[in-house]
């Protein structure tokens, strides 16, 4: 307990990216030992698996990909269009949660219809989506940040809300004008929960991103995927799971550093708990 | 001349499941500029909420045609936290914004209203006043408890309002700090001349910083004792309140508040 609570003050008090941010050698360790018992499993035949390509040969057809495939152009559309999407999502999803949160009207009217929404997942939405929009970047998009606006949303109204009343009461009592409170007291306040959504959000624009690129869309790492397949070019396929993978991880590192860089110190301390 | 004046005040309170209650009926007093007024009274009896009323947080509920419940401040009725009014908080933590420094915490009142160089100066100054200059970078949760709660001091001082407004500020508090922060205060008052009106349920500190002691009682509860305090000022710790006038003014807000025993 005494422990954690060093721990995060020290995160806020500017060393703690560093710390978090340093590699774990044993977790390397622990990857690279799996693709040893993988290689191995496949290389002497123990695990029969047909369409099951070894590291090494995955590693190979990556380079051949890389160098003479369309593996480049279509990393570029699937990062430019889950960032897009997610940007997207990131705009609405703020603004429509700090309305909902600040207003109690629009909070009650609309609180029933978001929940009965978002408990649909927004993948069972492709099909309807390719029927409107066809096989098109459209469709991707709207998939995309349809996906992304719910944890951003969600959390924004949250972070609003439980705003500690004192605070807003401070706000009231200094005079602030509405645009002067949200601004200076309301979005601090809840920006850790918004980054929280944030981050969710990124994730499921990727995934949505790929599906809509596997049934619809055909272009990016999603499509890569389906034409290694079709192709009976195991090895291929899995450059394009690992490469989606690697892209999760990218852009989450991402937004955690712009979100350190940018976010004032007295925030960073709420974020790191997560 | 009457600086706050509350007049047949009504104030209800709603609960969570939105039934109103009664707290405060038929609340008349004055406190005359320059007065150090404080008010007393066992806890949830409506202190708070009367102190949220003169701040212009909580609307008055309106009495039976032809007598007024409202408040006034410098002659004004209020609605809404009136200009030259600062309302100091009794829970520090959750009312300095803990993304922004000390001086950027201390700040926020003049923000919009002062250029960059005034502002300064008076942030400077606010914190001179509660003996925080050197604390100006430090972050609100790198401070001690008695600390945060002179920052929330310097803000709402910031502003140079003519009546400060206080809701048991010291109550969370060790003794030692409490004291510190009470002759503290004391010294703002002489240097500033403000209006104090101080909400707390601790009589030896009612007594000793005030001119007069206002308790609160029944339900809804109204003025049942205005107990003046002739200590003179500048008053201590030790010698003030071994004073008979002290002793004397103590003794009557006990007997106000538990009867004579």
């Amino acid at each position: 307990m005494g422990r954690n609570e060093e721990q995060s003050i020290e995160g806020a008090s500017g060393d703690g990216p560093n710390r978090r941010n340093r590699s774990n050698p044993l977790g390397v360790v622990v990857i690279i030992a799996i693709a040893a018992i993988w290689e191995a499993l496949v290389r002497f035949s123990i695990a029969d698996v047909q369409f099951l390509p070894a590291p090494s040969e995955i590693v190979v057809a990556a380079q051949e990909e890389i160098v003479g495939g369309e593996f480049v152009g279509r990393l570029v559309h699937t990062v430019g269009v889950t960032v897009l999407g997610w940007g997207i999502a990131a705009v609405v999803g703020v603004g429509l949660g700090l309305l909902l949160g600040l207003w109690p009207t629009a909070y009650r009217y609309s609180m029933t219809s978001f929940e009965v929404t978002r408990a649909i997942p927004p993948i069972t939405f492709v099909p309807a989506a390719l029927l409107i929009f066809g096989f098109s970047l459209k469709m991707e998009l709207v998939l995309v940040i349809y996906g992304g606006i719910w944890p951003v949303l969600i959390n924004t109204i949250g972070g609003v809300r439980s705003i500690a009343p004192e605070l807003r009461d401070v706000g009231t009592m200094l005079r602030l004008s509405t645009p002067e409170t949200i601004r200076k007291i309301v979005l601090p306040a809840a920006l850790p929960s918004v980054v929280v959504g944030l981050r969710l959000g990124l994730s499921l624009c990727l995934v949505l991103a790929v599906v809509a690129e596997m049934v619809g869309n055909p272009a990016g790492l999603g499509n890569g995927l389906i034409s290694a397949r079709q192709a009976l070019q195991p090895a291929r396929m899995f450059v394009y799971v690992m490469a989606a993978g690697l892209v999760g991880v990218v852009l989450n590192a991402g937004l955690r550093a712009t979100a350190q860089v940018l976010l004032p110190d007295g925030a960073l301390k709420d974020i790191s708990a997560t | 001349m009457a600086e706050y004046e509350c007049l047949n005040l009504r104030a209800e309170v709603g609960s969570r499941r939105g039934a109103q209650r009664l707290v405060l009926d038929g609340v008349s007093f004055e406190v005359g500029a320059g007065e150090f007024v404080s008010i007393m009274g066992r806890s949830g009896i409506g202190k708070t909420t009367l102190l949220r009323v003169m701040a212009g947080l909580h609307e008055p509920t309106a009495n039976s045609p032809g007598t007024d419940s409202m408040v006034r401040f410098g002659g004004e009725a209020v609605a809404g936290p009136p200009e030259g009014v600062s309302l100091v908080f009794q829970d520090y933590t959750s009312s300095l914004l803990p993304w922004r420094s000390v001086a950027r915490n201390v700040e926020l009142p003049l923000e919009g209203r002062l250029s960059k160089a005034e502002r300064q100066v008076r942030v400077g100054e606010a914190l001179e006043m509660v003996g925080l200059a050197d604390r100006y970078d430090a972050q609100p949760f790198e401070l001690s408890g008695g600390m945060q709660q002179r920052v929330q001091l310097a803000r709402a001082l910031a502003s140079r309002p003519t009546a400060l407004l206080m809701d048991e500020p010291f109550g969370a508090l060790d003794a030692v700090t409490k004291a510190e922060l009470e002759d503290q205060l004391l010294e703002i008052f002489a240097a500033t001349g403000t209006t104090v009106v101080f909400v707390t349920h601790d009589i030896e500190e009612a007594v000793y910083l005030s001119d007069r002691v206002l308790v609160l009682d029944g339900s809804p509860a109204k003025i049942v004792a205005d107990i003046p305090v002739d200590s003179p000022r500048p008053r201590s710790q030790m010698h003030t309140r071994e004073s008979p006038n002290f002793l004397r003014a103590r003794h009557r807000v006990h007997e106000v508040i538990f009867g004579t025993q």
